[in-house]
């Protein structure tokens, strides 16, 4: 059984994979895929779709899923709170600030906006430890409510932004990002997305076991051996360098993180080890067949978190019906 | 041995232990007993480094406390919780086998022999049942059982209870108390234990410890000679002149005189 689960997700990842590979405005086929890969295509317009636009946006995509996925995962283990999503210490807040800043002062030229998004993202976590550091007290507590503090800040400044912003040409880019795509997803942005998804899932990867001692609560993880100080903060940081690094190559993607863990949980059984990589493998696979959906529902590309807010809204309700029918009494 | 000389502690702007001194020795159980608030968990957990200490000197075999690094304080000292409010559903030989944490490396986590040791501790403990059921779906005393595994998987060289037998029943509570003895006898370990009832107290420590106004108004060994007589007066000036205190057929007997 355990097996099986295990094969149904590596398959559903690969489907999902090859269906962003073949879906969209220009649609390729199984076989058009084999003469792609065997070479018997060679210079066509077929060719040139696959490898420069949908490979590379696949690829982008499944990466972005799998980040967001996991540092949900991470996120929810550190609080021990399994409604946590890792915006919780307001990195796609901060995000959206400096990716807005780009928009409006750098004529929204792609490197500066992914530069300005990520440390726009990673300043917002690091000034939430800050704050929380100041506020003292159990860290949990603090460590949310600074969050709350700095999101309401971002939202302040998101607002003040565009109230500034010039409603012909940049309102509309700029509500564009804030609703997540990844048409402009490329080899370029694979290159500079990759490297810090990958350090930091690997990261985590190393420190998955002493993350999850600390889901036992902060003095029975000291009482055990581990540093939960630096543990934590190592596990905050590379959370949330997978979050940074994939909104700054896609805008906000809502949801994932927050849905998948729990949809990994519910699904395939609790069991902390086995649903790390669950989750890395399911938000993958999901925002593969969200992005699919987005560009192939309609004539023209639906922005992603409409699908993936949408996605989770169901996924969420059903979850919570199925929980509930099963502590009624019989 | 864990000595604790002048521990002073302040919660929240209140003076909660004022120089509190006392010694953990290898092999016997100590039991601190005081009245709720008296400071009895503000001790456990000021000893294990969680509350800063205002003043005071911790050694445990001649090494100062607070110079030793995460893993090896917790080779040195186990701590068994008073309530696991975090709802965990891990496996309990899973659970258990977390108590090895400090003697594993960085990012090294328990295997299959770990696993296995977790196994016979549970065994050993009578626990075998507890095997391969989730730590969610456990009563509180089965939880309680596995938490003291997972102390004795840490295989530390003093162990630091907070209220283990509180919220047991009558007979959980003595088959508790009497591993944990048995365990303490048998590995030569120090165990400091807070509890309520001085009639456990009585039954299954070596030394008693009595806090009372901030201050450690006991401290007794049973092997004293006027043990029984300090701690009746000890009692009294904790629960007041009604206490009525009887040691009877080995055990501990207390009344309440009606007024």
């Amino acid at each position: 059984m355990k097996r099986r689960s295990w094969l149904g997700l590596w398959l559903l990842l690969a489907a999902s994979f090859l269906l962003s590979c073949l879906c969209g405005r220009y649609p390729l086929s199984v076989a058009d895929l084999w003469r792609i890969l065997t070479g018997r295509a060679a210079g066509t317009m077929m060719e040139n779709v696959f490898w420069n636009i949908r490979v590379a946006r696949t690829c982008v995509t499944g990466l972005c899923g799998a980040a967001l996925a996991l540092a949900g995962f991470v996120y929810q283990g550190l609080f021990r709170n399994p409604l946590v999503s890792p915006d919780v210490l307001g990195v796609s807040g901060g995000a959206s600030v400096g990716a807005i800043c780009a928009i409006l002062f750098w004529g929204g030229s792609m490197a500066a906006l992914q530069l300005l998004s990520f440390a726009g993202g990673v300043a917002a976590v690091a000034l939430s430890l800050l704050l929380a550091r100041a506020i003292g007290g159990d860290r949990h507590f603090s460590l949310i409510m600074s969050g709350i503090v700095w999101g309401a800040l971002a939202n302040a400044a998101i607002m003040a932004l565009k109230y500034m912003a010039d409603p012909a040409q940049q309102l509309a880019v700029i509500d564009y990002w804030l609703m997540g795509s990844f048409s402009l997803a490329g080899w370029e942005e694979l290159r500079s997305a990759a490297p810090l998804i990958l350090a930091a899932g690997a990261a985590l990867t190393l420190l998955r076991y002493r993350l999850k001692v600390l889901t036992l609560g902060d003095e029975e993880a000291a009482g055990l051996g581990v540093a939960v100080g630096p543990v934590r903060l190592a596990c905050v940081g590379c959370a949330t360098v997978l979050v940074a690094a994939s909104v700054s190559v896609s805008g906000i993607v809502s949801w994932v993180g927050l849905i998948v863990p729990h949809l990994v949980r519910a699904v395939l059984g609790d069991d902390f080890e086995a649903n790390f990589l669950q989750s890395i493998l399911c938000g993958a696979a999901l925002l593969l067949l969200a992005d699919t959906l987005a560009r192939s529902l309609l004539p023209s590309e639906i922005p992603i978190s409409i699908l993936t807010s949408l996605i989770g809204a169901v996924f969420l309700a059903g979850f919570l019906l199925r929980r509930n029918r099963g502590e009624r009494p019989c | 041995m864990l000595s604790v000389e002048g521990l002073t502690v302040c919660r929240g702007g209140r003076l909660v232990l004022d120089g509190v001194s006392f010694a953990l020795r290898p092999g016997e159980v100590t039991a601190v007993l005081g009245l709720n608030g008296a400071g009895k968990t503000t001790l456990i957990k000021a000893v294990l480094g969680f509350i800063p200490q205002q003043g005071g000197r911790l050694t445990a075999d001649g090494q100062a406390l607070d110079k030793l690094s995460p893993s090896a304080r917790a080779r040195k000292l186990a701590y068994v919780p008073q309530s696991d409010e975090g709802g965990v559903s891990y496996r309990t030989e899973d659970f258990v086998s977390m108590g090895a944490t400090a003697s594993l490396g960085a990012f090294a986590r328990p295997g299959r022999e770990e696993l296995r040791r977790a196994q016979d501790i549970l065994r050993a403990l009578s626990c075998g049942s507890l095997i391969g059921r989730s730590m969610a779906a456990l009563s509180g005393g089965e939880r309680r059982m596995a938490y003291l595994a997972r102390a004795v998987m840490q295989d530390a060289a003093y162990l630091l209870l907070d209220e283990p037998a509180a919220s047991l029943d009558f007979s959980r509570q003595h088959s508790f108390l009497g591993s944990l003895r048995d365990y303490v006898r048998r590995r030569g370990a120090g165990c400091l234990l807070s509890v309520h009832a001085p009639e456990l107290a009585y039954a299954y420590a070596d030394r008693l410890l009595v806090l009372h106004d901030r201050r450690v108004l006991l401290d007794v060994g049973r092997d004293g000679a006027q043990f029984e007589e300090e701690l009746a007066r000890a009692l009294r000036t904790l629960y007041g002149p009604a206490l009525r205190m009887e040691v009877w057929k080995g055990g501990l007997a207390l009344g309440w005189e009606a007024p």
